[in-house]
């Protein structure tokens, strides 16, 4: 009898521990979950940032990348097996 | 045997047990009594003292909601961030604090040195200072100094978007722009938390929790095409610097749904910092300022006099000089505020004109006599029917009405009015009139925001009016007049490679202080492409170019092609205009 009293008891004891135990550890995941949460929105600025035309523009032009002055446009005819060019310009007027 | 009766009656041993059994018996029900006063009686009021010292509550403020562009690119976002604060008794050296701390942090040492030498109990450093160079500061441990987590609003676009975006103000209040508009469906709803906390403030787990989450503001999608927005406002930067303008101005609308798909100018403002690149207002002229639009209003006269049958395209107007005198005398001074003298722009022989020609040439006399068949009360109807001095109701804020000077007596304002004078109008006004000439006679309301998501979903925005304002056939006969100006008229510079396009320039005289017009212009010009099947309106002006870039030809016109240009190559639009 006592023995299984002593049993209940150190079970009680565990079960409580345990509990305790996973309360902190949901805390814990609860604040990283925020800590991460802003990461990921400073990352987000972060890429919204990177992907700003005013900041890869220059630099795409300092790499030598330009909106071409002369462009060409071509038609194709998608509705043929073989697609065919149908109509191009031939030079900029720009 | 007395004492043998004595130990029987009283024996002292056994009278200090019972006397000790009566004290202890006494004790413990005190305590017993005590313990059931405390537990039993007091038991739900000490309970809820005890309770009451381990609760802590906190507002749970809401997120602010994102905005983005029709790509799903962030125009917006709010961040957490750390606000430095000080109790100045506690800052032993505040001279040192100030030049460290104000040196990095950009703030006037000597405004944070009388700050931090203030008998306040609290004063603010810096506010919204970035999370990691916060931390650097703190790494210090400047006795005194303290941070706490506040929220900042981020514009990763920077000034691209701000004239769209707006900003919000130090506390997250929105000040401009979709941040003022938009303001009580991006702000949420705040929550609130309430834990039991132990003696070190931290949460006791199993302990009482009760959890009201805040509602995150709605994300608002637009219509802005952010890539397109960049080309127009680098476009108009070019163009001021070019013309040595006061200032550039460019709307884009898509013709079929009246959706804003760039809207900017020069000068503009960063709104994470609040300046304006120059010092100028923030104000978005497109929506708030007002000009008087000059020979681009023609179209209007035209369409209304081609839809009530009062000319047809192919009717001659004989004898077409290069004035025309209203107010006997008028031409006579060289007062150009002596209204009812009316001049071409370039001098010419008196010739006969045909419709066509008096649009394309843009001719002032001409269209006089077009207004005159027409009559003013005709022209003033249909005006207002175009959305001429009313606001269009795009979802901005503060938007201008403009205004329609035809009152009562006026005895050329009807003259005036045919050729852009005697009205002023916003750009987006006059861009949203001639998309409705795109859109096969169709006036529909402009709009920035397409949706709002929330957590239940997405939801279109609502309030979009269409109306018709002229026949599908007029509107198709005003396109073929918008690209003869572009083709042979005075919008050549409005071409683009590859598309047909229709287009009006508008050239008029700023008002000066006096009210009195001045030799500076406003140079405009509006048009469409491609011009069978106008996809997208572009509306430029240019305030106050130099003289030789003075006329909307000259100096808008290369403004509109160029962002016509990235705006059909953005869209895809396929060209027909190849030779």
């Amino acid at each position: 009898m006592a023995l299984v009293g002593v049993t209940a008891f150190l079970g009680l004891v565990f079960a409580r521990t345990s509990l305790d135990n996973s309360a902190f550890e949901l805390a814990e995941l609860d604040i990283a979950i925020v800590e991460q949460t802003e990461i990921n929105r400073n990352l987000n600025i972060e890429i919204a940032g990177l992907e700003n035309p005013a900041r890869i523009a220059p630099l795409a032009e300092e790499m030598g990348l330009i909106i071409p002055e002369e462009t060409h446009q071509i038609l194709v005819d998608l509705d043929r097996d073989a697609p065919q060019v149908v109509q191009a310009s031939q030079e900029g007027t720009q | 045997m007395a004492v043998v009766t004595l130990r029987r009656g009283i024996n002292p041993q056994r009278a200090r047990l019972a006397l000790i059994g009566i004290v202890l018996l006494l004790a413990w029900g005190v305590v017993a009594w005590r313990l059931v006063q405390v537990q039993i009686v007091m038991g739900p009021d000490v309970a809820e003292r005890g309770l009451q010292q381990r609760l802590v509550s906190n507002p749970l403020p809401p997120q602010r909601g994102k905005i983005f562009d029709r790509n799903g690119d962030l125009l917006a976002m709010t961040v957490e961030s750390e606000s430095l604060f000080a109790v100045p008794g506690q800052v032993e050296e505040p001279l040192w604090v100030a030049q460290q701390f104000g040196t990095l942090l950009g703030v006037d040492p000597d405004v944070l040195y009388e700050r931090l030498t203030s008998d306040k109990d609290f004063v603010y450093i810096k506010r919204q200072v970035d999370a990691v160079i916060a931390d650097e500061l703190l790494a210090l441990e400047v006795r005194g100094v303290y941070s706490r987590p506040e929220p900042t609003r981020a514009y990763p676009a920077g000034d691209v978007a701000s004239h769209v975006v707006g900003f919000v103000d130090i506390d997250g209040v929105g000040q401009e722009g979709l941040e003022i508009i938009y303001e009580d469906g991006l702000r949420g709803i705040p929550g609130s938390e309430l834990y039991e906390r132990d003696k070190d403030n931290v949460p006791i787990p199993q302990g009482l929790s009760e959890i009201v989450p805040a509602v995150p503001g709605v994300d608002l999608h637009t219509t802005i095409d952010l890539p397109l927005q960049y080309q127009a406002q680098q476009a108009c930067l070019d163009m001021v610097e070019t013309a040595d303008a006061e200032g550039c101005w460019v709307v884009v609308l898509e013709v079929e749904t009246g959706a804003v798909l760039a809207m900017t100018g020069a000068p503009s403002f960063d709104p994470e910092t609040r300046q304006a690149t120059d010092g100028s207002p923030f104000s978005n002229f497109n929506v708030r300022g007002i000009y008087e639009p000059g020979s681009t209003q023609k179209l209007i006269t035209f369409a209304a006099a081609i839809e009530t049958g009062a000319v047809q395209v192919g009717t001659i107007f004989p004898d077409i000089a290069d004035v025309i005198e209203l107010t006997e005398g008028a031409c006579e001074s060289d007062d150009d505020n002596i209204h009812g003298c009316y001049r071409d722009f370039d001098e010419h022989e008196t010739v006969d004109m045909t419709v066509e020609d008096i649009f394309v040439q843009s001719s002032n006399v001409g269209t006089i006599n077009v207004a005159e068949v027409l009559g003013e009360e005709r022209m003033v109807e249909y005006i207002r029917a175009f959305g001429l001095g009313t606001p269009t109701g795009v979802d901005f804020g503060a938007e201008a009405t403009g205004l329609l000077n035809f009152a009562a007596g006026c005895e050329t304002c009807w003259a005036s009015g045919a050729i852009g004078y005697s009205v002023a109008v916003t750009p987006l006004q006059m861009a949203a009139a001639y998309a409705a000439i795109g859109n096969d006679g169709i006036w529909t309301t402009p709009h920035i925001v397409s949706s709002t998501v929330d957590a239940q979903g997405s939801t279109e925005v609502a309030g979009i009016e269409t109306r018709s304002v002229v026949s599908p056939e007029t509107a198709a006969l005003m396109r073929e007049l918008l690209a003869g100006v572009v083709e042979r008229g005075t919008g050549q510079n409005g071409q683009v490679d590859g598309y047909r396009v229709g287009g009006k320039t508008g050239t008029a005289n700023k008002l000066g202080d006096d009210g009195r017009y001045v030799k500076a212009t406003r140079a405009s010009f509006v048009g469409m492409a491609p011009i069978d099947d106008p996809k997208v309106v572009v509306a430029v002006v240019v305030d106050a170019p130099s003289h030789e870039y003075r006329t909307g030809g000259a100096s808008a016109a290369p403004v509109f092609a160029e962002v016509m240009e990235h705006a059909l190559h953005r869209l895809g639009v396929t060209p027909d205009g190849l030779e």
